[in-house]
């Protein structure tokens, strides 16, 4: 009997400390959320181009791996996806997915380029390679499902144009953020 | 900051470089026909000024070596006829002559540049093609003795001929040395990728940056080319037919291709196509050589084509049918989707 | 602005440079790659395409005088020419790639291409 209470004391207590917000899942809701409402923000903009969008809420992701390193950066990113999507009632549509790929996508290339940041990359290369591999995963999702039709190609150059701009303007407001913060 | 700027600079250069894959046309009317010449990787101002040192060139040549009117050869015409001795100070044009007597003779007489009455007969001598079939006495009359290239005779500088009746002729041969030339001329000024179009006789030069330079190859009924192949660098094409030059009497086909052995233009042939890969005179033996595939009867052509080394030889026949080497057709890419009868040799 | 420019590094210009160069190389690509068909007319002196979607008369010089081309209907063909035979008015409409009317006189030639010229240059 006393047994079986400490083992219940332990298990409350290891429950108790697994469930415990850490210092990181408080950082990363704080971030999540800005970038949840930054997606929202981006929604209600009306887009040129359909799948043309400035991707503005990445500039939080960017934020979050810089600072925080890309354990946080990955989450921040997930969450936004998922949640903004369900929010706008999106979640599990085409354009979940195509949000989801492009996510992942620019989180690889994140994870594969982190470690160069500081003496060869800038602020502008980690932002101009996470929105070039977002619109990538995104056109190549769009090539194999929704259209696919070689006539696809000749709308890959406005894309990636796109891509850079807004990669650069972002990677901007990035560094501005990141200034601040000091 | 240094390493930076030479960074962007290396760039820069590289975008300006891009500029050299464009392909330079320039085009001018010569030899009674237009001269097409096309240069890949040149700044524009160059390919211009070289085209024009060609086209400069041919002019003079096409007046030098005019089959009808006053030219070098017209002269020399004028001395047979006369059964003079003609002084020719001009090695080039002794060179050309003995070139084209060696070229009767490798044809076993198929090519023969010393028929040029009897183009005049049929009223090809002229920038308007005449529209009367000759009466047979005139044409019997010139091939009692028929007019033979090597009958005309070099010696020392000085030609004469055994047969007043042999008026030289160079209209089968003056495009294929015209293409030998524009060769030269662009070799000269450190060109080496070029496609030279001739009034149809064409010349690859280089390649057209990464592809091969392709040509298309005009049907002789049809408007439209039936089919296209790749020149490989240095590979010359030419085509002997009955659609550019001729006409039309009593609904039958004369063109001014003749058979020099019977005083006729040939009916069984609309066309003769032949290849001829890089080799010294090839250029001059792609224009040359269609004449004896032209003109030679169907059972003769494969075998004259074997005897004058042609691997590369594709033949319409009056009929439609079509003939065509091993090797031509390894290369060649069909254009029109008709049901084709062609047989391969 | 200026702790900006400083804080770029060797890698920013390279991969700022990298992408500049990809989107204009596609660009390029796009470009060269149009759909659809179209008139080639050449002269002695120039070589034109025109879309045969959109109706058009011209007239071209050559040394004879004019020729006139008409495009009607997604299809083209030599309405005048000064030359004597007219073989080149009475061979009538070409609407198909490949297909060619020359009026050998006046120097010119109408040719209908596809997307891409099928070849350089033509062996006759």
């Amino acid at each position: 009997m006393r047994s079986g209470l400490a083992l219940l004391v332990k298990i409350n207590l290891m429950t108790q400390q697994t469930i415990k917000p850490t210092q990181d899942d408080h950082r990363i809701a704080k971030l999540a959320a800005v970038a949840i409402i930054l997606s929202m923000i981006e929604f209600f903009f009306p887009s040129p181009i359909p799948g043309v969008k400035p991707g503005i809420a990445n500039i939080i992701t960017l934020y979050a791996l810089i600072s925080f390193g890309f354990y946080t950066a990955f989450w921040v990113s997930i969450i936004r996806i998922f949640i903004s999507s369900i929010l706008l009632g999106s979640f599990l549509s085409p354009t979940f997915f195509l949000s989801f790929l492009g996510g992942i996508s620019s989180l690889l290339i994140l994870f594969l380029l982190k470690n160069l940041y500081g003496k060869f990359f800038g602020v502008i290369s980690l932002s101009l390679w996470a929105s070039f591999a977002h619109i990538s995963g995104q056109f190549i999702l769009v090539r194999l499902w929704i259209v696919p039709d070689d006539g696809i190609y000749t709308l890959l150059p406005f894309f990636l144009l796109s891509a850079l701009i807004f990669g650069v303007i972002n990677g901007f407001i990035t560094f501005l953020l990141l200034k601040q913060k000091k | 900051m240094n390493y930076l700027n030479n960074v962007i600079l290396i760039f820069l250069l590289f975008l300006t470089g891009c500029s050299d894959n464009q392909i330079t046309q320039n085009k001018d009317y010569v030899f009674g026909t237009i001269v097409d010449i096309k240069i890949y990787g040149e700044t524009k101002h160059n390919a211009d000024h070289v085209s024009n040192l060609i086209f400069n060139d041919f002019h003079h040549l096409h007046t030098y070596l005019h089959p009808w009117k006053k030219s070098a050869i017209s002269n020399i015409n004028e001395s047979i006829k006369q059964n003079r001795w003609h002084d020719i100070d001009d090695p080039e044009l002794i060179q050309i002559i003995q070139d084209n007597v060696q070229l009767y003779k490798s044809t076993q007489g198929w090519f023969n540049p010393a028929i040029g009455k009897l183009v005049e007969l049929w009223g090809f001598h002229s920038d308007l093609p005449g529209q009367k079939v000759p009466r047979g006495v005139d044409i019997l009359d010139l091939m009692k003795n028929p007019p033979k290239m090597n009958q005309v005779i070099i010696e020392n500088n000085m030609l004469r001929s055994e047969n007043p009746k042999i008026q030289i002729d160079l209209g089968g041969y003056a495009k294929g040395y015209a293409l030998k030339r524009a060769k030269k001329i662009l070799e000269a000024n450190q060109i080496s990728n070029a496609l030279i179009n001739i009034g149809g006789n064409i010349v690859a030069m280089g390649k057209k940056g990464e592809q091969f330079w392709k040509v298309g190859i005009q049907h002789p009924r049809e408007n439209i080319a039936f089919a296209s192949i790749e020149l490989k660098p240095g590979w010359s094409i030419g085509t002997s037919g009955d659609y550019q030059r001729y006409f039309i009497s009593n609904n039958k086909r004369y063109s001014h291709l003749i058979n020099p052995f019977t005083g006729y233009p040939v009916h069984h042939t609309q066309s003769a196509t032949i290849i001829i890969p890089p080799k010294e005179n090839s250029e001059v033996l792609s224009d040359v050589l269609s004449k004896p595939i032209y003109l030679s009867p169907k059972k003769d052509k494969v075998k004259l084509a074997n005897e004058l080394q042609i691997n590369y030889f594709l033949i319409i026949l009056e009929s439609g049918e079509i003939m065509i080497s091993q090797e031509m057709n390894n290369h060649i890419e069909w254009l029109s989707d008709k049901e084709k009868n062609v047989e391969i040799y | 602005m200026s702790k900006f420019i400083n804080s770029v590094k060797v890698g920013d210009v390279l991969t700022i440079l990298f992408f500049i160069a990809l989107v204009t190389l596609l660009f390029i690509k796009l470009i060269n790659l149009p759909e659809g068909e179209f008139l080639e007319i050449e002269t002695n002196n120039e070589s034109i395409i025109f879309n045969l979607k959109h109706d058009i008369q011209k007239k071209f010089s050559g040394p004879l005088g004019l020729t006139e081309i008409i495009i009607h209907d997604k299809r083209a063909r030599i309405k005048e020419s000064p030359c004597n035979k007219k073989y080149c008015v009475h061979h009538g409409w070409i609407n198909k790639i490949n297909e060619t009317v020359v009026c050998i006189p006046n120097e010119i030639r109408i040719s209908i291409i596809g997307k891409n010229k099928p070849y350089d240059s033509t062996n006759y």
